[in-house]
């Protein structure tokens, strides 16, 4: 239920974080590891107002989940865990492709519309 | 006919509506006088029509409504079934299929009264629109386009119509909306019949008619909470997959059983229905390729009930050559109907009624209009009056749609609480739930 919710946040990360600064985000992996997570929360609270609302509402999302409360940002590991542009470039291992979670394309294309 | 010819004819009709209503009882015939290859088509015909409700379409909108939200949108076309099933024996049938007047039937048929089958003395009834069935059977073919029209509806409103408020809606909608326009175009004394309009299966009766009252129903509940910015992602694509291909599979008793008669037309609006279903998705794909470099599940279902829509006017009046033309022009109209237009509406239009149902449906009446062929149906086309039945039905059909549901808003209401609409219909309305 919590993973449901967290997506559509998400996946308004990615649009927002795309078009202003210009940064591209893996909400996959976003959802599947919280380090990460926070340290795209940390870059949106910076990127302008709204961004930083749908930060809040993520974090709050996080806090939830049971026995896992949100943990500090944690500074990017082994490099950087954004690109200016292109595809999100991996500091560590790259996340492992999930049939479970939904693309970020995917979810982009139904913001507002169905076909 | 030319277009004043046509406003003159409609001038005449006028005139006639004022005089006294005629009345009609069905024939009652022998046995023998019923067609067993005729009677044989149209039973298979009807079932393949409820086919495409029930299932067909609960399963194509609720494979793209969010998972919250699948039961509850499959239950609205079930139980819109059993409504109109029982509304239509007690009343609809004899409002739409008596002579009456241009506007309405006659009321002497409630409850299906003079309907007979006598053993005894082999004799039955036969209504005389359809004079080699069983007037039983022409009954039921009629409902279950009765029965999908409305059914079309709920894919406007999805995910946040209260239940209650639907069935009001619907049984309203029914005898007020569908039970009219289909006098006007299927009963032969309607006044669009009597113009000439052509609407050999329900383009206008059943599509046009559906998206406009769709599109009213989108702008009247207002858009689903966070529409435009949260993702809204359809539950299972595949569930769609098979509603299409029911509703495809379906839609040859809705096209050539509308033939009334296991003849060689019914066969040529068969093999137009299979080649227009078939251009759309073809082109309704490129498009999606050409615009978006993919070619998704969705679209391909999409173009094919786009064809499917388009065709259904003109299944009985056009020749090969007119249904690879209307199945090019609905692939592109109705992808842009659901993209560009529905962006232009500015409606949450949910699973894009007016956007296929709506403009595929136009297209295909006014293209009627130019491509019937006269080998086929008997008749050639007017674009002229093809344009008066298509938007004279949507006006119509929106303006009533819209005074019924600012009635249901100030007395029931229309729309779930927003508590209700975040957790979902299927647990906050019915109390189930997909695990």
């Amino acid at each position: 239920m919590v993973y449901d919710d967290k997506f559509p946040i998400a996946a308004q990360l990615f649009i927002r974080l795309k078009r202003s600064p210009g940064r591209v985000i893996d909400v996959t992996w976003m959802l599947e590891n919280e380090m990460y997570a926070l340290e795209v929360l940390r870059v949106a609270r910076a990127a302008d107002a709204e961004s930083a609302e749908l930060a809040n509402r993520y974090e709050a999302l996080l806090r939830t989940r049971p026995g896992k409360a949100a943990a500090p940002a944690a500074p990017a590991q082994g490099g950087a865990m954004f690109a200016r542009t292109g595809a999100f470039v991996a500091g560590g291992a790259a996340p492992a492709a999930s049939e479970e979670a939904v693309a970020p394309e995917v979810g982009r294309h139904y913001v507002g519309a169905l076909r | 006919m030319s277009n004043r010819t046509a406003f003159s004819r409609l001038m005449s009709l006028a005139l006639i509506a004022l005089a006294s209503p005629a009345h009609a009882q069905p024939t009652t015939v022998g046995f023998d006088q019923i067609s067993a290859g005729d009677t044989a088509w149209m039973l298979t015909s009807t079932a393949l029509v409820l086919l495409m409700t029930i299932p067909g379409l609960a399963l194509f909108y609720a494979g793209m409504v969010r998972k919250k939200n699948v039961l509850a949108t499959a239950l609205q076309s079930f139980c819109i079934c059993a409504l109109i099933t029982v509304l239509w024996v007690f009343v609809g049938y004899s409002l739409a299929f008596t002579p009456g007047t241009p506007w309405i039937g006659s009321l002497d048929r409630l409850l299906l009264e003079g309907m007979l089958y006598i053993k005894e003395t082999s004799q039955l009834t036969v209504s005389h629109i359809a004079p080699t069935i069983p007037e039983s059977v022409f009954v039921m073919f009629q409902l279950t386009f009765a029965i999908i029209t409305p059914a079309l509806i709920t894919g406007a409103f999805a995910e946040r119509m209260r239940f209650g408020s639907l069935m009001v809606f619907m049984a309203l909608w029914s005898l007020l909306v569908y039970v009219p326009v289909a006098h006007w175009v299927w009963e032969p004394g309607g006044w669009l019949a009597s113009l000439g309009a052509l609407d050999f299966a329900g383009g206008t009766v059943v599509h046009i008619n559906a998206g406009a009252a769709g599109l009213v129903c989108a702008w009247m509940l207002g858009p689903r909470a966070g529409y435009g910015k949260d993702a809204f992602l359809p539950y299972n694509l595949a569930l769609t997959m098979v509603g299409a291909s029911l509703l495809w599979v379906g839609w040859f008793g809705f096209n050539a059983g509308s033939a009334v008669a296991s003849d060689g037309r019914a066969g040529m609006a068969m093999l137009a229905t299979q080649v227009a279903t078939a251009t759309a998705v073809l082109v309704w794909i490129t498009v999606e390729w050409m615009t978006r470099s993919r070619v998704t599940m969705l679209g391909a279902c999409s173009g094919a009930v786009a064809g499917l829509v388009a065709i259904t006017p003109a299944s009985g009046f056009v020749n090969v050559g007119g249904a690879l033309v209307i199945g090019l022009v609905a692939g592109i109209a109705c992808f842009w109907g659901a993209t560009g237009l529905k962006r232009l509406l500015r409606a949450d239009d949910s699973l894009d009624v007016f956007g296929i149902h709506g403009v595929g449906g136009l297209v295909g009446a006014l293209l009627t209009g130019l491509l019937a062929d006269k080998n086929i149906g008997g008749v050639t086309g007017n674009i002229g009056i093809q344009a008066i039945g298509a938007f004279g039905t949507l006006l119509y059909s929106a303006a009533v749609s819209f005074v019924i549901l600012l009635a249901l808003r100030y007395t029931i209401g229309l729309r779930v609480s927003t508590d209700e609409e975040r957790s979902g219909l299927d647990l906050s309305l019915h109390s189930e739930q997909i695990i």
